[in-house]
């Protein structure tokens, strides 16, 4: 690093490219590395078929998750973290409410990061797991279609499951 | 409450799924109440597992119970429709019945590839014939099982991994299952029955642990075998001693294991090894070898000599263990010393870690820790346990004339634990030299009588700033020594106000009581008891004081406290840290030993069967039974007299 320091931006832009990931529904842009944003094999994919521009469009996933979506990958692409300091790292993404978690899992299923998929579906299945049905309804909005008698129906089909349960 | 959009429901099919299969079968059942586009989800769960989280049964008798899981395994088996990846059968309340095999037979025309069936209950369950067809299966996992594959049988092809444990299965069938499972990787066998020799030929295995009672074991075409745990359980006799050729049972054993990575010789192993003639050193050294644990009777020659043997053939150690069988070593006989003899011959170039448990300080062992010190240069942390408190100072002692070349090109931390103080010793030079130790085994010795005067609360720092160059010290500039002491306090309730105690029990649980890993709960009566065992001598602490003071030295409360550990001959192995609250002493005591009991089964769940003989994993569930309106108490009637 003996380059002045004007010539910083040309002269390290070789060895640590940088991709830029735009969100298509609030326009946000984020800069990130390129092995950052490589864990994400969509991602990957484009690269290496070479269909990726200088500016990546993501659609359908909000400025917000893909802001979430990109500290994990930072976490990871660290090769000095320690498994618990992930760990510790991956239980702080994913502690929010439902509604961000479902946004959070369906990116981390368009951007195929297996790692996130992971524990973004192990999050929410602890959150309604020993909970009551009716919670679980009104945790996800689950519209109840069943008429009464076939409710009694299903439940009575699996009664051994509902022991215990109202 | 907001009406919101519903929009779990409509996640693609292969996100449901993997939430579902995160969730117990019971759960994941009960999502089919949601509404009608949840009714059949959860048919597409990859993993059944029934087990006691999944299946709850409230109804105490056993044919209703019985009846009951047989029911939901047949019904979650028709009406799953995917294919199903893994089955497990691991209920506390099934036992080996015939609806099992009906099962298997399912599951022997699917492609299930992960087995496990557990019988915690009862007879072993003799597997039908139709799991040997199972042909892509790749871990298998049976416990409390009679396996008995018809001769015809090829084994299976795809098998990556077998746990059999409690298991009976005959010597020819053994052979035949371990040689035609061509691609398997991982062996585990636990307290079997009906095979005495252990013929193991398989060219892909890599990861060997067995413990159990056996005569002989004979390895063929292990070339790739890296991880080995092997414990003989039963103390064979000297004049069992087969008129072997040549060759003893040590060269005979690791003369097939060239990629050993890690052993560990457990139990009564040694004796075997030590079966024979030992030699000097192996034929072929084990060049990656990097971790060594043996349990050994240090009193007894042959197993010395084929632990030195081992040690000599391990060149690249970086972890050794030496965990004596004190139950043997009470009666020291006279040994030939044979540490002393091959100081210099034996470099331990890598070896980092030493840990020594359970001795007595006699002179043989201290003249082993000597020679592990005296042969390695890196070394950076030695732990040494005695196995009792009052032998700690003679341990102690006995390190003192440490052989005057000690080199050493990193720091030392030496931790002695004598009498129940913990002394930690640090030792740092600054100059990548050899020194005398001559002045810090005299340091050692004033360490040693200021604690035995007197017991200083703060760490106390020593530095001596110069020591006297020797022969041997090549560099001009002497060395600068910096000695570091810190003492915790000890539990003796005597000279020792509780907030020490306090302070000693707070620093043994790093991160509070919840943050352990072998605790148990134990309840009695209105107590609750939490426990936490952890490596030790046999210290017992309730609520920060010693449990005899605590327990107001009753013999039979103290009895109940000790009587787990007792039973499987642990009453020196482990401290006991309990938090104890509600009830009354009596209570306490006794869900204490429920914890105890408890958190040995964290230990090994193989500790099952002895402890549920005892009776001591039962909740006793006895409780004063309520006053009844009319009676005096529960059952006591008011007096009445007739006129």
């Amino acid at each position: 690093m003996a380059s002045a320091p004007e010539n910083e931006k040309n002269a390290s832009a070789p060895e640590k490219k940088t991709l830029t990931l735009k969100s298509m529904i609030n326009n946000e842009e984020f800069v990130v590395d390129e092995h950052v944003a490589l864990q994400s094999v969509t991602i990957k994919n484009m690269v290496d078929s070479d269909c990726a521009g200088d500016v990546i469009p993501v659609p359908t996933i909000s400025g917000e998750i893909l802001a979430l979506v990109i500290e994990y990958c930072k976490n990871h692409a660290n090769p000095s973290a320690s498994e618990d300091d992930l760990k510790k790292a991956d239980a702080g993404i994913v502690a929010k409410d439902i509604y961000t978690l479902i946004d959070l899992v369906l990116a981390a299923n368009f951007l195929d990061i297996k790692g996130l998929l992971e524990v973004t579906s192990q999050k929410i299945a602890d959150s309604i797991k020993d909970l009551p049905h009716q919670d679980v309804r009104e945790i996800f909005g689950v519209e109840n279609d069943y008429t009464p008698e076939e409710e009694a129906a299903v439940r009575a089909e699996h009664d051994w499951a509902f022991e215990g349960f109202p | 409450m907001e009406m919101q959009v519903d929009r779990i429901s409509n996640l693609p099919g292969h996100i449901v799924d993997k939430i579902m299969s995160q969730l117990s079968l019971r759960d994941a059942v009960r999502t089919s109440v949601l509404s009608s586009k949840w009714r059949y989800k959860w048919n597409n769960l990859p993993n059944l597992i029934f087990d006691n989280q999944s299946i709850v049964v409230s109804s105490q008798d056993q044919t209703s119970i019985k009846n009951k899981l047989v029911n939901v395994v047949d019904q979650v088996l028709l009406l799953h429709t995917a294919p199903i990846h893994k089955f497990k059968l691991s209920h506390r309340d099934i036992q080996g019945v015939n609806d099992i095999d009906r099962w298997i037979l399912y599951l022997s025309r699917g492609s299930v590839k992960e087995f496990i069936l557990e019988i915690w209950k009862g007879h072993r369950y003799k597997l039908p014939s139709s799991l040997y067809s199972c042909q892509k299966l790749i871990h298998l996992e049976l416990f409390n099982c009679l396996v008995k594959p018809p001769p015809t049988v090829n084994g299976f092809g795809s098998l990556k991994s077998i746990d059999l444990q409690h298991i009976t299965m005959d010597q020819d069938r053994f052979e035949h299952l371990i040689s035609s499972c061509t691609m398997l990787e991982r062996l585990t066998l636990m307290n079997f029955d009906g095979f005495t020799v252990l013929n193991i030929n398989a060219p892909n295995l890599q990861f060997f642990d067995i413990g159990g009672v056996f005569d002989d074991v004979n390895f063929r075409n292990t070339f790739r075998l890296a991880i080995v745990s092997i414990g003989l359980y039963v103390n064979i006799g000297y004049d069992q001693n087969l008129t072997l050729g040549n060759a003893g049972n040590l060269i005979k054993f690791f003369s097939q294991l060239p990629s050993i990575q890690r052993l560990e010789v457990q139990s009564y192993f040694l004796k075997y090894l030590a079966v024979g003639h030992t030699p000097g050193k192996l034929p072929s050294p084990c060049m990656e070898l990097n971790y060594l644990s043996i349990r050994i009777n240090m009193n007894d020659t042959d197993e010395n000599l084929a632990a030195l043997c081992l040690l000599r053939s391990s060149p690249n150690l970086q972890e050794l263990e030496i965990l004596a069988r004190p139950e043997e070593q009470i009666f020291p006989e006279r040994v030939k010393n044979i540490w002393l003899e091959e100081y210099y011959d034996c470099p331990f170039n890598q070896l980092r870690l030493v840990k020594v448990a359970g001795i007595f300080g006699v002179r043989c062992e201290m003249d082993f820790i000597n020679f592990l010190l005296a042969n390695s240069p890196v070394l950076e942390r030695m732990t040494v346990k005695p196995a009792s408190n009052d032998r700690g100072v003679g341990v102690a002692e006995g390190i003192g004339p440490v052989p005057a070349s000690f080199g050493l090109s990193h720091s030392v931390q030496c931790t002695l634990t004598v009498d129940s103080h913990i002394l930690t010793l640090s030792v740092s030079n600054e100059l990548h030299t050899k020194w005398r130790f001559q002045s810090l085994s005299s340091l050692h010795h004033s360490l040693l009588s200021l604690f035995s005067s007197q017991i200083s609360q703060k760490p106390l720092a020593l530095s001596f700033p110069q020591s006297t160059p020797r022969l041997w010290s090549r560099t001009v500039r002497a060395p600068r020594f910096v000695v570091t002491a810190s003492a915790v306090a000890a539990p003796s309730p005597v000279d020792l106000e509780t907030t020490n105690l306090m302070k000693y029990v707070k620093s043994r649980l790093p991160g509070g009581i919840a943050a352990q890993r072998i605790w148990g709960t134990g309840r009695r009566k209105a107590a609750i008891a939490r426990v936490v065992l952890l490596e030790g001598s046999g210290k017992v602490f309730i609520n920060y004081r010693d449990a005899k003071e605590y327990l107001q030295g009753n013999p039979l409360w103290l009895q109940y406290v000790k009587y787990p550990l007792v039973a499987l001959g642990y009453e020196s192995s482990y401290d006991v840290f309990v938090k104890a609250h509600g009830g009354g002493l009596a209570g306490q005591a006794q869900a204490i030993s429920l914890g105890i009991a408890r958190a040995l089964l964290r230990v090994s769940e193989s500790h099952r069967i002895p402890l549920r003989k005892e009776g001591l994993l039962t909740r006793d569930s006895r409780v004063v039974e309520r006053k009844k309106v009319g009676l005096r108490k529960a059952r006591k009637a008011p007096q009445y007299s007739k006129r």
